[in-house]
């Protein structure tokens, strides 16, 4: 371990640790729930409930939206390397 | 003029390893889109062709010094170079008979600390960066997104978990096609610069370049990014399938989650300057995704022949680019060995390509 340690950069090996856990769960999370109000804004609509409909289609946006900003956020770290 | 000739034959062979290097890594890619039918298995391909070709150009920063740190950097000469690759390109082939996903990048590595080894000997090789850039990233990537995939994996299932099965499956394919696209990019990305930068640095050693601050030419972006781009849309089929239906058999939502977890694992490496193998992470958020859901549901024994393959890959391109050095060497130092190398190459090539065509096809046959 001792060896590990002296070669290793720990500080990067946290930073990746703790950063991919945060994005690739928050990730996974976020299309997740896009995907669940977007079904539930379909439920809503057909059973007539229009403003049921709106605030999971609200949801479904938003959540989205932090999707495309993390693929965007991905593809700036590609070009900044 | 023998100069001149080395140069061809290291140009040459440098992007017979970045083909090898495209299709060997198709199935990081689009393995799991193909399995969890996100995409056609020729569109996810040409997709992913068209992504690492444009993620060849996305960033410059050649790394010039390949195994810069692990290595001596006045160890590196041409005839080094080549019996390296070499190495890289037979390991590549073995693991693709076997369907293994193994690293590119490793074999690269080890080839060339092979061939120092055998030109320099070992005082030529430095353990510590041995340890610290290839041995320990490749203990972290696969555990790493293992857990990771794992986790997210168990999210999903507890968002979605009552939803109706049709909407969420078409949703995760239709994310899939995003993450394939994000890794294929990144793929490009790390792997083509691999090429630019072995082809840099036997530019600048024939005295074509500079050594100081070498510009890669606009000839050397453009044919590393199309081979590694007819190299993906050659399609690895052997591979495709063992990470998309050998490991576990996945649903759109796992498959999301792998390539998810693993693209955010890869970027996160990249942003830290932590370096990690493309595949190593992505195998590792494939098992974990089924893992996650089931231990059983993953085949641990085709998961053990992978990490003996990873294992392996050091020494094994290490060994191969070592008897490509000393061979090439009987001939004495100058371009005879290398090209009787070559020839011989080109021979095996020809030989697997005939015995592999065949089965290569059924195996399409059979994703379709």
């Amino acid at each position: 371990m001792t060896v590990f340690a002296s070669v290793i950069d720990t500080g990067a090996l946290f930073e990746v640790i703790w950063v991919s856990f945060a994005a690739g769960v928050g990730l996974t999370l976020a299309f997740s729930l896009a995907i669940a109000s977007a079904s539930r804004a379909g439920q809503q609509r057909r059973g007539g409930t229009l403003g049921g409909a709106i605030a999971w289609w609200l949801v479904t946006a938003i959540c989205a939206m932090v999707c495309v900003v993390a693929v965007v956020a991905g593809v700036t770290v590609m070009l900044s390397k | 003029m023998d100069a001149d000739l080395l140069l061809y034959l290291v140009v040459g062979v440098a992007l017979a390893f970045d083909f090898t290097n495209g299709f060997h890594d198709t199935a990081n890619v689009v393995a799991t889109s193909i399995s969890t039918r996100a995409l056609r298995p020729r569109a996810a391909i040409a997709l992913a062709a068209i992504l690492n070709f444009v993620g060849a150009f996305l960033s410059l920063e050649v790394a010039a010094t390949i195994a810069s740190g692990i290595v001596e950097a006045d160890a590196v000469s041409m005839s080094v170079i080549f019996a390296g690759l070499v190495g890289a390109i037979v390991w590549n082939l073995v693991t693709w008979w076997f369907g293994l996903p193994s690293s590119s990048s490793h074999a690269l590595i080890g080839g060339v600390v092979g061939a120092v080894l055998a030109s320099h000997g070992p005082s030529a090789v430095i353990g510590e960066g041995l340890l610290g850039k290839v041995i320990a990233p490749a203990l972290v990537a696969p555990v790493l997104a293992f857990c990771v995939a794992g986790v997210a994996i168990i999210v999903a299932y507890r968002v979605v978990g009552r939803q109706r099965p049709g909407p969420v499956t078409r949703g995760f394919r239709l994310g899939q096609i995003v993450s394939g696209g994000l890794l294929a990019l990144a793929h490009g990305t790390n792997d083509a610069q691999k090429t630019m930068g072995v082809i840099t640095l036997a530019l600048v050693a024939h005295g074509t370049l500079p050594a100081e601050n070498p510009e890669v030419p606009m000839w050397v972006v453009v044919s590393a990014a199309t081979a590694i781009a007819l190299g993906t849309y050659s399609g690895g089929w052997r591979i495709i399938r063992t990470m998309g239906s050998r490991i576990i058999r996945m649903d759109a939502a796992q498959g999301f989650s792998a390539q998810g977890a693993g693209a955010t694992v890869i970027l996160a490496a990249t942003h830290a300057g932590f370096p990690l193998s493309t595949t190593h992470v992505i195998s590792g958020a494939v098992m974990g995704s089924g893992a996650a859901k089931r231990l059983s549901a993953v085949r641990w024994g085709v998961a053990g022949n992978i990490a003996i393959a990873w294992v392996l890959t050091l020494p094994m391109a290490g060994a191969t680019g070592a008897v490509v050095y000393g061979f090439s060497s009987l001939f004495g130092g100058g371009v005879a060995g290398p090209i009787v190398v070559a020839v011989l190459l080109v021979i095996g090539l020809v030989a697997l390509y005939v015995m592999r065509v065949r089965q290569d096809a059924v195996a399409a046959a059979e994703a379709t």
